[in-house]
């Protein structure tokens, strides 16, 4: 009758829920590219695949699941008696699963919506390289990191692993920084929960820059500098790095948190 | 596991305010407890506390032995009832049952299905669209059906209307007979819910002013009621909590344990004598003037 820990079963309950969510968020997503490519198809333009497409808004989608994460499950979990260190733990591991979940399904509708394409004979409309596209827009859903889409997933076949990977990386980061806001919020209150969005958003624009993508307005005109060019295993080694800060300050910050009623 | 808890010299400080000072107090497994005060006097800090949703910072508890702080073992044990905010939860009460019943190793399903019916919870409605009284119904079937060794109930029960607290105090006493497991109910609805209680703690001003089993509780002052002046002679240099008038039959509740030898003269110049109203020896206890005895 006395379980020690309870992080499995709020992993997998916080993964359910979230996956419905994320779901929903998916379709919302395809819904508007399916249009996206008629009109590119109708009007003999070029846009980037849903892998592409995705990429951007899975990163803001993840960033608010994260911020809401404390608020909407911490209380939750401590009304059924579970620890905050089970509810850490549990969430973290359910944001990876999240995370790797997002990718793969991006990943299969990119599959086929490449069959589709071939069917119907229109591949011009998918935009097969990064060079093509045009990385300068304002639009931050439309950035990609180098390595992602020099891959270009599916096509190239050889390196598709490695990019699912990296885009659940990149996307479980801002998660993390989503919640580390959401904590930040929770255990100080707003004045010093503003510092912790300045703490989050100067991980989510040093996370972006080692791995090539190129900052748009405002960001880049804090820093000297608009992208920086890395080799991958440093940029890999630093963002799991940036991620474990990241997590060290969630957990202190909600380690003895009081619970709010 | 006996779940005694023990509690030690805590105090709780918001910023310059004290909320709770220098409390002990020890709670046997198995019994309900009725924890009054007025606003403000500490009864939901004291819990918050106790649920662990705070932490101790001066002076302790123990639970069986154990500090439940972040406590696994211990904290699967106890539950937290108030009056939450469900606005936002979209989720229905069958699945917030499911959900209690994935955490709560005592969780009867059979028998919070059994509530929801008594209360009439509509089990597929979403619970943000339920009424007041109807989240509160549902809260204290959680709390209830959950059978957790350390159950509490911070007012609940202020948004149900009389007859679901009714049920609610039926089917309390009917399941702790069952399942004694111990029971908090904080709370000022005094007057009807004394019954429930075995054992009182009033809290006044972050202090513990009195602990004591309910009966020893109302022994400690009477009722003395018949014919007015009758009662005010016999009454005169006694403390006054409560009077109320009739005709010429006048009730008079006094604080004070009653001789032998004062009953028997009450009763030989026809007086009733009966027990004191809970409800009364709170308020005096908690009133100003007693503050300052």
């Amino acid at each position: 009758m006395n379980k020690k820990t309870f992080f499995p079963k709020v992993a997998f309950d916080m993964f359910t829920m979230q996956m419905v969510w994320s779901l929903y968020f998916l379709g919302s997503l395809l819904a508007v590219h399916i249009m996206m490519v008629v009109l590119a198809v109708n009007i003999n333009d070029s846009i980037g695949d849903f892998l592409f497409f995705s990429h951007g808004s899975a990163k803001i989608y993840m960033l608010v699941i994260g911020i809401i994460s404390t608020y909407g499950f911490l209380t939750h979990f401590a009304h059924h008696g579970v620890t905050r260190k089970d509810y850490f733990k549990g969430a973290f591991i359910a944001a990876i699963g999240v995370a790797l979940a997002i990718a793969v399904i991006a990943a299969a509708v990119t599959g086929i919506e490449y069959v589709m394409i071939e069917m119907t004979g229109t591949q011009d409309v998918l935009e097969r390289s990064l060079s093509a596209v045009d990385i300068t827009s304002n639009s931050i859903s439309v950035e990609l990191p180098d390595i992602i889409f020099q891959s270009s997933v599916l096509l190239h076949g050889t390196n598709w692993v490695a990019s699912l990977f990296l885009f659940s990386l990149n996307v479980l980061t801002y998660f993390a920084a989503g919640w580390l806001i959401g904590s930040g919020f929770y255990r100080f209150g707003w004045v010093i929960g503003l510092g912790f969005i300045v703490l989050s958003l100067l991980f989510m624009v040093t996370g972006d820059l080692i791995w090539g993508i190129e900052l748009g307005e405002p960001l880049s005109n804090w820093l000297p500098f608009s992208s920086i060019s890395l080799p991958f295993y440093v940029s890999f080694l630093y963002n799991l790095i940036m991620i474990g800060v990241m997590l060290v300050l969630i957990r202190l910050a909600i380690r003895h948190t009081p619970i709010k009623m | 596991m006996t779940f005694d808890i023990e509690i030690k010299n805590l105090s709780l400080y918001y910023r310059q305010f004290t909320a709770l000072n220098d409390i002990s107090l020890n709670l046997e497994s198995g019994r309900i407890y009725g924890l009054l005060g007025r606003n403000g006097a500490g009864k939901t800090s004291l819990l918050t506390l106790l649920a662990t949703f705070r932490k101790v910072k001066k002076g302790s508890i123990q639970i069986d032995g154990e500090d439940p702080f972040e406590n696994a073992a211990v904290m699967q044990h106890i539950a937290f009832h108030y009056e939450a905010d469900y606005s936002e939860l979209t989720e229905n009460i069958k699945d917030m049952l499911n959900s209690a019943e994935r955490y709560r190793p005592y969780f009867d399903r059979d028998y919070a299905h059994y509530l929801a019916d008594r209360f009439k919870l509509p089990l597929k409605k979403p619970i943000k669209k339920l009424s007041r009284g109807m989240q509160s119904a549902f809260e204290v079937t959680l709390g209830l059906a959950s059978r957790t060794p350390l159950t509490i109930f911070d007012e609940t029960y202020l948004g149900m209307d009389a007859p679901a607290r009714e049920i609610f105090y039926r089917e309390l006493l009917e399941d702790q007979a069952s399942h004694p497991r111990t029971i908090i109910l904080s709370t000022h609805l005094v007057s009807e819910m004394d019954y429930l209680f075995d054992d009182v703690i009033i809290l006044d001003q972050g202090r513990i002013i009195l602990h004591e089993d309910y009966e020893t509780l109302v022994s400690k002052g009477a009722s003395i009621t018949g014919a007015a002046e009758e009662v005010d002679a016999f009454v005169t240099g006694m403390t006054k909590l409560n009077e109320q008038e009739l005709g010429n039959t006048k009730a008079v509740m006094v604080y004070g344990e009653l001789a032998d030898a004062r009953r028997t003269e009450a009763q030989r110049k026809g007086l009733e004598v009966g027990p004191i109203s809970l409800q009364d020896l709170f308020i005096y206890l908690t009133s100003e003037e007693a503050r300052y005895e």
